[in-house]
């Protein structure tokens, strides 16, 4: 396989204050962003809640039942408040959100390729500050949906 | 044997009348439709045991959250009869029930602290037909 294995210094992470209810990547006109720096570890988890079906005592199928919420954390060391994403009341929703994006490069294939996820629907409910050397904080929210791994991207070309 | 149906491959849909447009009770947490056959079950003098279909009803309770959308609201405000529709779909291929100039009975709201508004829908009909 010619492609290299991905590292955290190939990534890159932004946010942008969602509109709507949040499934899809609509924002305002010019909506304000950001991007997320010295980013120290990221996670998300995609999951879909499946039953297996038995047949008098033996396996038959898979059923899904519910596609889970996306589980995203973040934790950063602390730099600017520009870097913390700032969620709003887009309109058709109550909640704040943001969407998120993160890319992870390949500059081996091409000095624009690289392999995008988005995160659309993006509350934050836990904002976790830590003191320290150096300060740090952890965000922790939950996305109503995903896109991704993707060829192109649209916060971070 | 066909798989099982999950709960996401199900919808129901309300109408009234000859409308076509009908409301769909978004945000379904439950449903239940119990579909009741009345029969009179006898012997002949002969001796023999026989059925006859006196009645048939039936009763669907519809649970979920509870939202600004008018369609099912105003649907029930006017306490008309309501047909409903519970279907089906997965693998291309869909079944279900029609039920026909049925009434709304009751329409509960439950809030709680802390919680969300949630309402439940009772529902009888007494003519209904079934296809998949």
């Amino acid at each position: 396989m010619s492609n290299e294995v991905r590292v955290m210094a190939e990534g890159a992470f932004y946010w942008v204050q969602a509109s709507g209810t949040g499934n899809s990547g609509t924002t305002a006109s010019a909506p304000t962003s950001g991007i997320l720096a010295y980013v120290r570890s990221f996670t998300f988890t995609s999951a879909n809640n499946t039953m297996q079906i038995m047949n008098w005592g033996k396996p038959s199928h898979n059923k899904t039942v519910a596609d889970n919420p996306i589980d995203i954390t973040f934790q950063c060391d602390y730099a600017a408040t520009g870097t913390i994403p700032k969620p709003v009341s887009g309109g058709g929703a109550t909640v704040p959100m943001v969407h998120l994006e993160y890319k992870m490069a390949q500059p081996e294939v091409g000095t624009a390729s690289g392999i995008w996820y988005q995160f659309f629907g993006c509350p934050v409910p836990s904002l976790q500050f830590t003191q320290g050397d150096p300060n740090t904080y952890q965000i922790t929210t939950r996305a109503l949906a995903m896109n991704g791994p993707t060829g192109s991207g649209v916060l971070i070309a | 044997m066909a798989e099982v149906v999950s709960w996401p491959e199900g919808s129901i849909y309300l109408w009234t009348g000859s409308a076509t447009a009908s409301a769909v009770p978004g945000y379904a947490q439950n449903i239940q439709a119990t579909l009741t056959f009345g029969w009179l079950n006898y012997y002949t003098v002969s001796g023999e045991p026989r059925d006859t279909l006196t009645g048939l009803r039936a009763d669907v309770t519809i649970g979920g959250l509870v939202t600004f959308d008018p369609a099912l609201t105003t649907m029930i405000q006017s306490a008309t009869a309501v047909h409903m529709h519970i279907r089906r779909d997965a693998l291309g291929a869909s079944a279900g029930y029609y039920f026909y100039s049925g009434r709304v009975d009751q329409r509960l709201f439950a809030g709680r602290e802390g919680e969300l508004y949630q309402y439940s829908v009772t529902y009888h009909s007494n003519l209904w037909s079934a296809y998949g």
